[in-house]
């Protein structure tokens, strides 16, 4: 049996484990209502660009453009939204594990836009090629970080250096629940457009390609910005329920080496106690 | 009382304005454009430049960065990457940021692509184009 000054010493450093995790709770929690506005915020304006780009293809019929067009290949980008800080449970995990659950074979033909120094370090860990990095994108999102991954992709979509463009980030259903997903950016499906009802004639001024030529971009961007914010507030969100269980199991262990801590100074009391008699006893 | 309309400006970030409105005036890619009550469905897009938004007589001015615009009969909704109040313009750094990005585009440097220093430069007229528009009016 472990000595008294043994479980002792370790029920302070359960003790203190029990604290940080308890003040990471608490900022997360803090930061995650901060975080839960600001993804909300973004929402208009995408379902606004949604509509308006729906009606576009719906109203002008066979549009041709080439960002709607679908090509052969079978060359993949992924923009990886993690987070630049780890102890929130399966958060980064779970968004990298869609990547490679969908890339079994490794090669050159993958490339990988990371957001978040966490999901880029085990992903070059599993041997994928990282064409660039954002990880200030992920610690307070800006439009600008989204526009310049926008811009970065959609680069190398017309430049013929990717087939598709795909996103994973984690979606944000709430507080307590967040699920890792995965999207695709470009080639635009045309076909998810199609349930949005057109109520009227519209004109378009150029032209209708040409607004379209315009909104695809921010349509991306949106997307882009959407997907941050909804990925930081879920990252506030797995870290405060990560953060919770370890309290909890923090005090569960202080329980437990209390009582194992109280065992020991019984056993360590009797035993004295015998000794004493015992002493006596052999006194007389 | 004229005819109003609902007028919506969302940004990337928030909800910039939200209102009835008897008129519109916003600098669309194709020239200054105005929009009034009942006008024809139209979708358009924006460069940087003041829009002027007139309400109960009263006039109320912004500055809209790029985006596009869809005007309806009832509603007209822009949405717009950055909108700014003329308070949240800083004069000076607005005519340094003008500068800039004049010498910028004269110069022609390699490293930075044209679209972005013409972008800024626009950026920079917009905000620029608002404080003499305000000072203009108050010397009126």
């Amino acid at each position: 049996m472990a000595s008294m000054r043994d479980i002792k010493r370790r029920k302070t450093s359960v003790q203190s484990t029990g604290q940080i995790t308890k003040a990471m709770k608490l900022v997360s929690t803090a930061k995650l209502q901060k975080a839960k506005i600001k993804a909300e915020e973004t929402r208009p304006f995408f379902r606004k660009i949604y509509a308006t780009i729906s009606s576009i293809i719906k109203t002008s019929g066979n549009i041709k453009h080439p960002l709607l067009h679908e090509r052969e290949g079978n060359r993949h980008t992924y923009i990886v939204i993690t987070s630049n800080r780890g102890l929130a449970g399966g958060y980064n995990g779970n968004v990298c594990k869609l990547i490679y659950g969908k890339e079994k074979n490794i090669n050159q033909n993958v490339i990988i836009i990371a957001a978040g120094k966490k999901g880029s370090d085990i992903l070059k860990k599993k041997g994928f090629e990282i064409l660039s990095e954002h990880h200030n994108a992920v610690d307070v999102p800006t439009y600008v970080d989204a526009l310049n991954i926008g811009d970065e992709v959609l680069n190398l979509y017309k430049e013929n250096k990717t087939d598709k463009v795909y996103i994973a980030f984690t979606g944000f259903n709430s507080s307590i629940s967040q699920e890792a997903k995965i999207m695709r950016l470009l080639p635009l499906e045309a076909g998810n457009f199609e349930e949005e009802i057109v109520e009227e004639p519209m004109n378009y001024e150029p032209d209708a390609e040409e607004v379209l030529d315009q909104i695809i971009p921010k349509y991306i961007n949106s997307i882009i910005y959407g997907a941050l914010k909804e990925s930081v507030a879920s990252e506030h969100g797995a870290r405060m329920t990560a953060m919770d269980s370890a309290t909890n199991n923090a005090n569960d262990m202080i329980d437990k080496l209390a009582l194992q801590y109280n065992r020991a100074r019984q056993a360590s009391i009797t035993q004295e106690l015998s000794e004493i008699v015992g002493g006596a006893e052999a006194l007389k | 009382m004229a005819d109003t309309f609902k007028l919506h400006i969302v940004t990337p970030d928030k909800a910039f304005y939200d209102d009835d409105v008897n008129r519109v005036m916003f600098k669309s890619t194709e020239g200054d454009i105005a929009v009034l009550y009942d006008h024809i469905p139209l979708t358009t897009t924006l460069t940087s430049g003041i829009a002027i938004i007139y309400k109960d007589n009263k006039e109320i001015t912004a500055v809209l960065h790029g985006g596009f615009a869809e005007i309806k009969e009832e509603s007209v909704t822009i949405l717009s990457d950055a909108a700014e109040w003329p308070s949240d313009i800083d004069v000076d750094r607005a005519k340094a940021a003008k500068d800039r990005a004049e010498t910028r585009s004269r110069e022609q440097e390699e490293h930075i692509s044209q679209a972005r220093v013409n972008a800024s430069l626009m950026r920079a007229m917009a905000r620029v184009d608002l404080i003499e528009y305000h000072k203009n009016k108050s010397n009126d």
